[in-house]
């Protein structure tokens, strides 16, 4: 009888280690590391980081920010238009570019103009406080003091989803330009390819 | 004796955990289940049928039913004004597709399912939806995202519902292989079963036999009549026009003219397809089919400053239980319950709306775009050789258990087998549901309009149906805000494109308007 | 004759699992043009498997047309050869996955903080070379660190 009780005891012991070996208590992770959870359909936050370091890089590299007069060339963020199947936030990719970009000390970006309007409106808004009694019209920043941005960057975001048997498989094409305002042209683009595979298991719960 | 009350507690206990784990339509068929909320729906009480299907989403949540309530819910919370509640219930319904989707070909849960089936019915099984409300769920999505003014989403769900589109009969092929699989170990069951009894006559039925019977030839042949030939390999058009409009808003006209051929070929005679049709051969330099060459193309552009209509005209198809009994010879009778498509026409004729152009006042009418309930029908015949052969060999599997016992416990005395018949016969009653699970909130059918927003962007709404004028809500977050025969909208100043929905039930029509600046 | 058998069991498996394993065969110009500046590196190792597998073959800088400092560190994926090729098999080499991570420093040896100090995965097919380059995020950047591991999930 005592060993029955042992045998049960032991069993139920194992089931509930086996159970709690299921799940992991939340934590943190260091997002530089390669910890992040990848799956097929998304856009990870490791394939934002891969994508933004190649077009840093390449951005950097091509000279196209540097001017001769010395001056800082103004960026603004157009739009990076979202032709994939997922809800995605682009501002992770641009965000990194731009900041990126910031820190070479050879542009500099706005947030006075966006392809979505101005990313910050209070550029406008101050300009209205001349009407206001409140403010010392001398202190308040004048019209036409604003300056406009000389390039903009842009992009899209293709995915291409197939599926064979228990494989599915996504391709995300990620295309960035940076167009010189004044005449039109493309002066820097890159692409990145992000593929991605997933093997749906045979035996499961 | 010993053997067949040793059976008992694990049968009762299965039984018991397949109650909990399928939702209440094991035993009460879904229609049945959910006929409440649905009058309230259409009875224009979208808000209560909203709440009422959510109730049932909480106490049904983790069950094979769920996805089910959360079409239902998603539905009927979009329809009184709350985008933002919808596309919670249809991000579960994703969820659940997804999950359903992407289980291991071999996993616990379907084995469990499929023993709970062996022993009561095919409403053991999850729900994981079919073909149309696959293709309905991303249409709704992009309807949620739209009614939240966010355009950029909305064209994320319309390329998702395209994806769905595209592997439609990819998905039911498989659906349909997976059933014939499960067909053919149910019969090396029953014939294993058969084995032990006297007679092995009837212990097979083929689609052929079952056909024979005057219930099922009907429901065969109305599924028929109602399904649109045209809209062959479980294409649905409405999804089409969707897809195309996606396409019209991206500047898109090479591939909104691929959508448009597709479109023409299930609904040829649309004025509606037809203009469209024109719109984008004539953009792209396609060919225009001769019947054609005297349609004229729209002469607004269809990116911008442009009104869409979309009109859910009617209460959707669904599904009722029909039951029928065969004579068998190792047992009197065997009953089977099977699921009958319900077709329902559309109260209202068209939407009509008259804006202000050129000094003159110009009329738009809806034209249909698709019909639903042949959408539905066609499925439903596809599907109904394979379904009522799965129900009947199931329902086989479960009469010859009874039968087995029955022999069993005639062997041991008069009492003991009339106690045999009287328990197999109630179990056999109990468990003879008809799976009628389905997206009932649908509509009948779908209509649609395009027009330009007007230079004063003012748009008068009527409707008309057999009795006349219909009433018009304008709704908005839940709340009836105007109620009128004749709807005016003014839309803002800074509306670059303008979504107009109605939904068309017995006691008017509602209008939501999602404008996007 | 059983040692025979289990002998040829054993290579036959060896062979079967070599066919797996793809190695890349490369041809290239003998009269080079180029006249890369090569940096003289001083490199620390603390990962046995990765000092065997992927040898670092030369360092190379420039300085681009922005002014920004430019380097790319040239690696062989050494692990070529009959029993090389079944160890990566065994092992799950197939490509060999690393991770890599630049660091700048500036003339005071201090790390200059960029957005992209993450550690990201590059693919080495044995027998290929592979190129880690990096462009200094400005001109304050003088020196830099290459950081190399085994691809994990860590």
């Amino acid at each position: 009888m005592k060993l029955r009780l042992i045998m049960m005891a032991a069993v139920i012991g194992i089931a509930g280690f086996m159970l709690a070996g299921c799940g992991t208590d939340p934590h943190r992770i260091d997002p530089s590391s390669n910890q992040g959870l990848t799956t097929v359909d998304d856009i990870n936050f490791k394939d934002w980081q891969i994508a933004g370091e190649k077009c840093v890089k390449t951005m950097l590299d091509s000279g196209v920010l540097k001017r001769n007069d010395g001056r800082k060339t103004v960026i603004m963020i157009s739009t990076v238009k979202n032709s994939t199947s997922q809800h995605v936030n682009t501002r992770l990719l641009t965000d990194r570019i731009r900041l990126a970009v910031l820190r070479s000390g050879q542009a500099i970006t706005t947030t006075a103009v966006s392809g979505k309007g101005a990313e910050d409106n209070a550029s406008r808004q101050v300009r209205k406080l001349a009407d206001d009694e409140m403010f010392n019209k001398k202190t308040v920043v004048k019209q036409g003091t604003a300056i406009a941005p000389e390039m903009s960057l842009a992009g899209e975001i293709v995915q291409q989803k197939t599926k064979s048997g228990r494989t599915s498989e996504s391709y995300f094409f990620i295309h960035m330009t940076l167009t010189d305002l004044k005449t039109g042209l493309a002066v820097w683009e890159d692409n990145v390819e992000i593929a991605k595979q997933a093997k749906k298991p045979w035996l499961g719960w | 004796m010993y053997k067949s009350v040793k059976v008992i507690p694990p049968l009762v206990t299965l039984v018991a955990m397949v109650l909990l784990g399928s939702g209440c339509s094991t035993v009460i068929d879904a229609h049945q289940q959910k006929s409440s909320a649905a009058n309230n729906f259409y009875d224009n009480h979208f808000d209560t049928a909203a709440k009422s299907f959510g109730k049932k989403v909480k106490a049904r949540s983790g069950t094979g039913d769920e996805l089910m309530w959360c079409l239902e819910q998603g539905t009927a919370d979009f329809d009184a004004g709350y985008a933002d509640r919808s596309l919670v219930a249809f991000n579960r319904a994703d969820y659940l597709i997804k999950e359903y989707d992407n289980r291991a070909t071999v996993n616990l849960r379907k084995v469990g399912a499929e023993a709970g089936s062996a022993v009561t019915n095919l409403n053991a099984l999850p729900y994981s939806g079919s073909i149309l409300d696959r293709q309905m769920l991303y249409a709704y999505r992009a309807f949620d995202y739209l009614g939240m003014g966010d355009l950029s989403g909305a064209l994320v769900e319309i390329r998702r519902m395209r994806e769905v589109h595209k592997d439609s009969k990819k998905i039911f092929e498989e659906q349909i292989e997976k059933t014939r699989k499960d067909i053919e170990s149910a019969r090396l069951e029953n014939s294993k079963q058969a084995a032990k009894l006297s007679s092995q006559d009837g212990t097979d039925l083929s689609f052929e036999q079952l056909l024979e019977n005057a219930k099922v030839r009907k429901a065969y042949d109305s599924a028929a009549t109602k399904s649109n030939e045209l809209y062959a390999s479980l294409a649905n058009p409405f999804i089409a026009y969707m897809s195309a409009i996606g396409y019209f808003l991206e500047g898109n006209m090479e591939e909104a003219m691929v959508d448009m051929r597709e479109l023409y070929r299930m609904e040829p005679d649309s004025s509606l397809v037809q203009r469209n049709y024109v719109t984008a051969a004539t953009a792209t330099g396609s060919f225009v089919p001769m019947n054609l060459t005297e349609v004229p193309p729209f002469r607004f552009p269809l990116d911008d400053k442009v009104v869409y209509v979309i009109f859910m005209n009617g209460r959707g198809p669904s599904f009722k239980q029909e039951k029928f009994s065969l004579v068998l010879p190792w047992v009197s009778y065997i009953g089977f319950a099977f699921p009958v498509g319900v077709y329902s026409k559309p109260e209202w004729t068209n939407l009509v709306l008259k804006y202000s152009e050129q000094g003159g006042v110009n009329d738009v009418r809806t034209a249909r775009i698709a019909d639903i309930n042949a959408v539905f029908a066609q499925e439903y015949h596809e599907n109904l050789p394979s379904m009522i052969t799965r129900i009947a060999v199931s329902t086989l599997t479960k009469a010859l258990a009874n039968a087995v016992a029955i022999e069993a416990a005639r062997r041991q005395g008069v009492g003991y087998e009339i106690a045999a018949y009287f328990a197999t016969g109630f179990y056999a009653y109990l468990f003879n549901t008809a799976d009628t699970r389905c997206w009932e909130m649908l509509p009948a059918e779908v209509q649609a309009a395009q027009l330009p927003i007007p230079e004063d962007r003012q748009l008068t709404l009527t409707t008309s149906g057999i009795n006349g004028f219909g009433q018009l809500f304008l709704r908005q977050k839940g709340k009836i805000v105007r109620s009128s025969k004749q709807l005016d909208i003014k839309l803002q100043p800074a509306t670059r494109i303008a979504f107009i929905f109605a939904r068309g039930v017995p006691a008017g029509v509602n209008i939501q308007v999602f404008e996007i600046k | 004759m059983k040692m025979v058998s289990f002998t040829a069991i054993c290579l036959a498996a060896g062979i079967a699992l070599c066919g797996c394993q793809n190695t890349v065969n490369s041809v290239e110009n003998k009269d080079k043009v180029m006249q890369p500046q090569e940096v003289m590196s001083k490199k620390v190792s603390t990962d046995r498997f990765l000092r065997d597998r992927l040898k670092i073959i030369r360092i190379d800088k420039k300085v681009n047309e922005a002014g920004l400092l430019k380097v790319q560190v040239t690696a062989l994926n050494a692990r070529t050869g009959f029993f090389s090729e079944l160890w990566s098999s065994l092992t799950g080499g197939k490509p060999y996955k690393v991770l890599y991570k630049f660091t700048w420093l500036d003339k005071d040896g201090m790390v200059i903080p960029t957005p992209s100090m993450n550690w990201l995965p590059m693919s080495v097919i044995p027998g290929d070379e592979v190129y880690f380059q990096a462009v200094a995020p400005n001109k304050n950047c003088q020196d830099f660190k290459l950081s190399l591991r085994e691809y994990d999930n860590d």
